[in-house]
């Protein structure tokens, strides 16, 4: 622009480029943005293919990638509507309504890579909503399965079949749910898959172990996995890890209270306790305490252990900094117990107090897997 | 050089500040300004509108009423743009932008309404930017209302330039140059062209379009008033932004540097003789450019050059003359939060903590705006994605922001990853302060288990901190530790030994002096708690004057005569007290932060009871008459007690929101007392004042709704053409939505929904013909009362029945007649037949006739049994539907039965022929020889009877 001087305000001359149109979109290309894990993000890109070894794109007309250890998630430009609608509705844990939303956005992408990822979302949302429903885990292994044909070494491969084995629990397909977590967690590295998907395999298969009352075996499998992530939390240790340390050292009273075995069970806990330096697995162990004490009330049909229980509980919550799931077990069951404490016990607000904390693991921990529970709990 | 939205307010105040009529009292005109400044100095919009509502009152029958009303949709505007509550914002908005539709088509044609068309021009670029910045937020924080927001920001800018049009074509002739009527066409033009482009913003699908649109607009707009004017260079940069909304960012960028070149050469040039305000403008135009441009850059994903960028606008900022300020002074913070946003992602720690500094300082001088709402979005992200990156000291002051916000789970989470993250010298120096925070937060919900033992850490582990108020942590601690032994009833249960005896030892160590007049008030303070009143006003009476106590115990005490219902005393104690702060006793010395925190709290205590009690007064709730005139003055004065009392409000804020919209909801005002409502739920979402208060709400739609009902049925009554038919129509259908979005609301909000509400949102669902919502709250019904002794009997009759029709009325026929029939069956079996079941299973069976939205004659085939639920329909339902004390020969019931059978009846002809004789008897009954004539007679219900007739003649 140039400037010519004059009486009153400026005078300016204003450039030829402003009275051209300028085409109508500078490029018909995606504005996708990727976000790494160590926080940086990468804008004005194209994601192309996401495998689980890279994060390819196109910057301009250049193909670029990044190693899939380094990426946390992308930001899809201007995905369809029902993508964003399920991304709503797994933020307030509704998953099943994810699932068919995730489900149109698979059938609606123009774009392979969104297409696939869509595919996940839905398969894994339906995981999620089958909240222990058979037919309904039934029909997301399909769904799962259906994934993982199309996209074998896609991004999502790991973590597709980690929820493969979790719904094969529910889906009363415990043995065979333990094989495929066996065959993940020997297959992780041979794939170079990140060696977390290793250990998280050892937690889950720990659990198929117990679903089939094979209860020493879990016992040590829950014993393995805490070697192992405690051996790669030396290496480079993070919160994942740590959440997977406490939940595998309270996987060994888990086992005792599937046996109802209260007492033993608390006393596991009570001895976690003792020797713990880990504020994660002292706070795991804490609900785990609490969760025992209040099941064996409920067995017992009395009273007693209840504020042990109710302490216990608190506790874990004050303590639990990192692991979602351990303040949202510790908010489900200071629920349960305050109904079982009743208006004896309490005053006679105690419904609504624990319909609050009911509605705070569903409202602040949607994605755990106590929300569906508390959902239920609310509802009764 | 002051803060760049001056220039925007400029931009506005010239378009609507001034009315075209000057007031034809003077009285009025200063009484005009006093109202304005009430708005836009003190902030006061309930205040404000409340004068506006007297002013109107006096000035009903003069010719000065017009300005009066121009200056309340004014004071919505600035309500809008100013209040702290974004709901509330919305509804000032809305009400701004209707408020000016009718006062345009009420005056339409006289020069008051071409003032009025100029600020709803205004009001809807800032509703539709206030929507665009709902949108920003609802792409991270709430993806499912990105479509509805979308919707709902492209009205407004479609109803904005349809308005830009209207005034530029009313100027258009009265336009002379250098006349104010130039200067507001040429504004017209310019927001016609904003308009335009905003909406391509909002709405992807017509964005390519709507973009061109608005350059040519604004190309045009320059060619004609010339390009050498602030104006034309406003355009300009308008006109840039095009290419941001097409994703040009390049082209953008480049068309921005070239505005703040441009500017920057008039401002460096000390020859040009330029007045302070248009420096101002031209300022604030330059700093608006950067902004754009670095929004562009980062947009287009260099972060590098966004930093180096921002590091040129500071460079620039210092150079025009603001060297040495602090650069939150003068420089636009959109611009340092976009630094801030490259910063955070450049993944170098450095520069992360950095962000953080300065995301944190924008987010403290940006409490309540868009900016602020930016910046929280930046932290959570920060924090979410970067924690590593993140001290705990720093996650200490974010975690404590969702404390003030009341958002206390999030900021317990916040907390404890706080500390997790802690160094021990961090924890030594903050954890005191962090746990104390934890306390309080799990107190406020009632947690009191978890709060004592979070201050029981905080003094065990940090009790000793230097400069630390432990005495503070101890009180705090005997409060939630004596709410827990309450809730739990003091239960002597072993396993709470251990912790009886830690928290007795900790309030020994820390607890501080004055500890006989604290043991007064505590027990004082269980007292009343406890209901044991006189007792309570016996041991508050005691509490000595020369301890922090005393003015608590005076609060208390007023409480405790408003409890007793005796007004007159604790009026009394108010006055007394009121007096005492005027004396030397009651003076607090600036450096006793405790006794002015007490008197603050008194006072608001005092204040909120002074209203309540002239709330019960005035509902009639002490037993008294009920005098809505007092109703507004207590909203009024209920709506300015934050800003009276700030951070003491904080207790009473649910308690009066749930009055302030009760009053509102009596009165009528159905809108407002939804959105205090919501403005409750939104703040307190724990509390049980929601549901209850939702009922309310509920009520006063329903009986908004009834009396629309009313009038519509009046109506018909008299023979409406189209057009009144029409705006009936959609005026009940509102109310109805609103009714039922009500009932909704509070549904999924309530942890043990009402049954009436519920029933009654059925009702309501079902005259919409929202047909899955009638099925969605039937199954709820029928689950939460199916087994409840006082509601079974409803439920089997009257919510199956519903249910039944809702399946129909989808297209789910099975599912209707498995219901249905086993429904009928229940009411059979119970000796008590339910006919209206009768017919609906009839219908799912056999189907039916009916005209579409286009008038088109349909068939709903049902289960195509049309055989069957003739059968039915003859011989069970027949003596139900003509039975005398319901239907008369030749009335409107006894002509629906004949046209029901009869459209089974001929279908069922397809089946047996033998049909096709009952078809055409039922039909010449109706016809009766003379086309329908008396049927048609019996009104519009008759006509559309006649017209299924003729339109299905028998086969």
């Amino acid at each position: 622009m140039s400037i010519s001087k004059t009486s009153g305000l400026s005078l300016l001359s204003l450039s030829s480029s402003l009275l051209l149109l300028a085409p109508l979109a500078a490029q018909g290309k995606a504005n996708d943005v990727i976000l790494q894990k160590s926080g940086k993000r990468i804008r004005g890109v194209e994601v192309t293919e996401m495998t689980s070894s890279a994060i390819k794109f196109l910057r301009g007309d250049t193909s670029e990638e990044i190693p899939a250890a380094d990426f946390a998630r992308v930001q899809w430009d201007e995905p369809p509507e029902s993508f964003m609608l399920a991304e709503g509705a797994v933020k307030r844990g509704d998953f099943a309504t994810a699932a068919n939303l995730y489900g149109e956005s698979a059938k609606n992408s123009a774009r392979e890579a969104l297409k696939l990822e869509s595919q996940f979302l839905a398969a894994d949302a339906l995981a999620r909503s089958s909240g222990g429903d058979q037919a309904r885990a039934k029909s997301a292994l399909e769904a799962l399965q259906a994934y993982l044909a199309a996209a074998p070494d896609g991004y999502r491969a790991p973590e597709a079949l980690l929820q493969l084995g979790r719904t094969q629990i529910i889906a009363g397909q415990a043995a065979e749910a333990e094989a495929n977590l066996a065959k993940l967690e020997s297959e992780a590295s041979s794939k170079n898959w990140d060696a977390i998907w290793a250990a998280r395999a050892g937690l889950e298969k720990a659990r198929a172990q117990l679903a089939q009352s094979k209860l020493n075996d879990a016992r040590s499998s829950f014993r393995a996995t805490v070697a192992a992530a405690e051996a790669l939390a030396k290496q480079s240790d993070s919160s994942t890890l740590q959440d997977l340390i406490a939940e595998a050292s309270v996987g060994e009273g888990e086992t005792l209270v599937a046996e109802e075995k209260y007492d033993l069970a608390a006393q596991f806990f009570r001895n976690l306790l003792t020797g713990a330096s880990n504020r994660s697995v002292t706070a795991a162990a804490q609900a785990g305490l609490g969760e025992a004490l209040f099941l064996k009330a409920e067995a017992a049909g009395d009273d007693q252990d209840l504020r042990a229980a109710q302490l216990a509980l608190a506790k874990a919550n004050i303590l639990d900094s990192s692991a979602e799931g351990t303040t949202a077990k510790a908010l489900f069951y200071s629920g349960k117990v305050l109904i079982a404490l009743g208006p004896d016990r309490e005053q006679q607000d105690y419904k609504s107090r624990a319909i609050e904390y009911f509605r705070t693991v569903t409202r602040y921990y949607p994605q755990s897997a106590w929300a569906a529970k508390a959902t239920k709990a609310m509802s009764n | 050089m002051k803060n760049p939205k001056l220039f925007t307010g400029l931009l506005a105040v010239s378009l609507a500040a001034t009315p075209l009529l000057p007031a034809q009292d003077k009285q009025l005109a200063r009484d005009v300004e006093f109202v304005r400044s009430l708005a836009t100095e003190l902030r006061f919009i309930s205040l404000a509108t409340e004068q506006v509502e007297a002013l109107q009152m006096s000035y009903k029958d003069s010719e000065d009423f017009k300005l009066v009303s121009q200056l309340g949709i004014e004071i919505s505007l600035i309500g809008a743009q100013i209040h702290p509550n974004r709901e509330e914002r919305r509804r000032l908005f809305r009400d701004a932008l209707e408020q000016s539709k009718v006062f345009i088509e009420r005056y339409e044609g006289e020069p008051v309404a071409d003032a009025a068309m100029l600020t709803m021009v205004r009001a809807s670029y800032e509703y539709g930017s206030f929507l665009v910045e709902e949108l920003e937020l609802a792409r991270e924080e709430a993806p499912d209302q990105i479509k509805g927001l979308e919707e709902a920001a492209a009205q407004v800018y479609r109803d904005g330039v349809d308005a830009c049009e209207s005034a530029m074509e009313k100027l258009e002739h009265s336009r002379e140059a250098g006349s104010k009527q130039e200067q507001d066409y040429f504004m017209c033009w310019l927001y016609k062209g904003m308009l335009l482009r905003e909406n391509a913003r909002a709405v992807r699908e017509d964005r390519d379009h709507l973009a061109l649109v608005s350059r040519d607009t604004l190309e045009e707009m320059i060619f004609d008033m010339g390009e050498d004017s602030i104006l034309g260079m406003r355009a300009y940069f308008e006109m840039s932004q095009v290419g941001e909304v097409l994703g040009d960012y390049k082209g953008a960028v480049r068309d921005y540097k070239d505005t703040i070149d441009s500017i920057d050469k008039i401002l460096s040039n000390a020859d040009l003789e330029i007045s302070a305000s248009a420096k101002e403008l031209l300022f604030g135009l330059m700093q608006q450019a950067y902004d754009r441009a670095a929004n562009a850059l980062f947009l287009s994903g260099n972060t590098d050059e966004v930093l180096s960028f921002v590091l040129e606008f500071r460079e620039h900022v210092a150079s025009l003359g603001a060297e040495g300020a602090d650069i939150y002074d003068v420089a636009d913070h959109s611009v340092l939060l976009t630094e801030a946003r490259a910063m955070a992602e450049s993944g170098d720690p450095a520069k992360v903590g950095a962000a953080l500094d300065q995301v944190r300082e924008i987010n403290r001088r940006h409490p309540n705006d868009f900016i602020g709402s930016k910046a929280k979005s930046v932290l959570k992200d920060i924090l979410d994605v970067q924690s590593s990156m993140v001290s705990g000291v720093l996650m200490l002051e974010v975690a404590k922001g969702d404390y003030q916000a009341k958002n206390y789970e999030a900021a317990i989470k916040g907390l404890k990853r706080a500390y997790a993250a802690m160094s021990p010298s961090e924890r030594d120096a903050k954890g005191l302060e962090l746990w104390t925070i934890a306390g309080r937060c799990y107190g406020s919900q009632q947690r009191f288990l978890e709060a004592s033992l979070a201050l029981c850490d905080a003094l065990e582990k940090h009790g000793q901190t230097p400069g630390g108020d432990a005495e503070l942590t101890a009180d705090n601690l005997e409060r939630t530790w004596n709410g827990y032994l309450r809730q739990s009833k003091s239960d002597s249960d072993v396993a709470l030994n251990p912790l009886k005896d830690r928290v007795t030892t900790l309030l020994g160590s820390y607890g501080g002096t004055d500890s006989e007049a604290k043991l007064l008030y505590n027990t004082a303070t269980r007292d009343l708690q406890e209901g044991r009143i006189d007792q309570a006003i016996q041991n508050f009476g005691r509490v000595p004057a020369d301890t922090p106590f005393y003015e608590p115990a005076k609060g208390r005490l007023i409480i405790c005569y408003q409890r007793k219902a005796d007004f007159a005393q604790a009026r009394r104690l108010i006055g007394e007290y009121e007096s005492w702060l005027e004396t030397p006793a009651a003076i607090v010395p600036e450096e006793n932060s405790a006794g002015r925190a007490n008197r603050g709290a008194t006072k608001a205590t005092i204040d909120y009871y002074k209203f309540y009690m002239d709330y019960q007064e005035a509902t009639g709730a002490n037993g008294g008459d009920k005098d809505p005139t007092k109703f507004p003055g207590i909203i009024a004065g209920l709506a300015e007690f934050r800003t009276r009392h700030a951070a003491y409000a904080e207790n009473f804020m649910s308690r009066v929101y749930d009055i302030v919209a009760r009053l509102q909801a009596e009165l009528g005002e159905v809108e407002q007392a939804e959105s205090t409502y919501r403005t409750l739920r939104n703040e307190f979402p724990g509390s049980p004042l929601g549901s209850m208060l939702a009922t309310v709400i509920f009520t006063a739609h329903q009986d908004y709704m009834k009396s629309v009902e009313v009038e519509y049925d009046a109506l018909m009554e008299t023979e409406p053409d189209r057009q009144q038919t029409q705006a009936a129509t959609e005026k009940l259908t509102l109310a109805r939505q609103a009714a039922l979005n009500s009932g909704l609301e509070y549904t999924r909000n309530s942890p043990q929904p009402q049954y009436s509400v519920m029933w009654n949102s059925v009702l309501i669902a079902a005259s919409l013909k929202d047909w899955k919502t009638v099925e969605d709250l039937g199954k709820k019904l029928v689950e939460g009362f199916g087994s409840d002794e006082k509601y079974r009997d409803r439920v089997e009759r009257r919510v199956k029945e519903k249910l039944g029709e809702a399946y129909l009325r989808q297209g789910n026929f099975k599912g209707a007649v498995e219901l249905l029939a086993a429904s009928e069956e229940a009411a059979i079996a119970a000796g008590r037949p339910n006919y209206p079941v009768t017919r609906l299973l009839c219908l799912a069976l056999g189907g039916w006739v009916e005209f579409d939205s286009n008038g088109t004659r349909v068939i709903i085939p049902g289960l195509d049994k049309a055989d069957e639920a003739y059968d039915k329909f003859w011989t069970e339902y027949k003596k139900y539907a003509l039975n005398s004390s319901r239907t008369q020969d030749y009335d409107i019931n006894w002509y629906t039965f004949h046209w029901e059978c009869y459209q089974f009846a001929n279908r069922a002809i397809a089946k047996d022929s033998m049909f096709r004789d009952r078809a055409q008897v039922l039909y010449n009954k109706a016809e009766a020889g003379e086309n329908f004539a008396s049927l048609k007679a019996l009104g519009p219900e008759g006509v559309e009877v006649a017209n299924l007739f003729t339109s299905y003649p028998p086969k």
